[in-house]
């Protein structure tokens, strides 16, 4: 079904979050892409868990993200740094062995993010 | 006698809102065409991610008082005297695409840089037009 847009999906489907606590932590499972379309919800959703967070580490779970932009980046460092000022960590789970750890790799991120292949380990780390 | 399989286009080309609803649809449309055109995985998602990337800026500086404002994306794949292909990326935005004033740089074009071989960038009156070469892939494989 094509909407006004001429079938353009709604960016609520190019992209879903969903919290997911467990293990004291603050779990927000992203699938989908991020872009400048969707990237805006990301950040919403980061920056209300790192808010809610009392020292506890908000992970952010992108293993379901299939296309990480130069903008999605850019709000992984935003957090990145908001979860400093606030004293709550962010762990990012990106699966090595899929195309989005690329972008992250190119433009340096592995050395300023926390990344973490799997959720299991972001959680116990 | 059957119809014999019409072999997928060399060019593509589309006309997109100045939207960042339009980047979707630009990407898919991109994986589309290269995954006809047998293009291995990985030279996809480097197409895909520098056309996202062109898309975007000439999004982002669109100004936003420019109702209707379009972007234009064109594409063809040429073959090189060796048989390795290449795609060469049209992306153009109307005059309404105002110029940096230190020119287009940051992370897009970082990103750009990183996925295709060559990047030109030329403003006009009438709009800015990013031309993006691709790397050079082998010829497809063929059934003898």
């Amino acid at each position: 079904m094509n909407g006004p847009l001429g079938g353009v999906p709604p960016a609520e489907q190019l992209m879903t979050i969903e919290r997911d606590d467990r293990d004291g932590c603050l779990v927000l499972v992203v699938e989908g892409e991020v872009d400048l379309s969707t990237g805006g919800r990301l950040m919403e959703a980061g920056n209300a868990a790192l808010h809610e967070s009392a020292q506890q580490p908000v992970i952010l779970d992108l293993t379901k993200v299939d296309f990480l932009s130069s903008s999605g980046l850019g709000l992984l460092v935003a957090l990145h740094d908001d979860g400093r000022e606030l004293g709550a960590p962010l762990r990012v789970v990106v699966d090595p062995t899929r195309p989005v750890i690329r972008p992250i790799r190119t433009m340096g991120l592995d050395e300023v993010l926390s990344l973490f292949r799997t959720l299991d380990e972001a959680l116990a780390a | 006698m059957g119809i014999p399989p019409q072999p997928p286009d060399d060019v593509i080309s589309m006309v997109l809102m100045a939207d960042p609803v339009s980047l979707s649809v630009v990407r898919e449309r991109f994986r589309r065409w290269l995954g006809a055109l047998s293009w291995p995985p990985r030279e996809i998602d480097d197409v895909v991610m520098a056309v996202n990337e062109a898309v975007t800026s000439a999004v982002e500086h669109t100004h936003p008082s420019a109702i209707g404002a379009e972007v234009r994306v064109a594409a063809r794949q040429y073959a090189e005297p060796d048989g390795g292909r290449r795609v060469l990326v049209a992306v153009a935005g109307d005059e309404h695409w105002t110029p940096d004033p230190e020119g287009f740089e940051g992370p897009g074009l970082l990103m750009i840089h990183s996925c295709m071989d060559a990047i030109e960038v030329t403003r006009e009156a009438d709009g800015t037009t990013m031309l993006l070469t691709s790397a050079k892939v082998p010829p497809p494989h063929r059934e003898a």
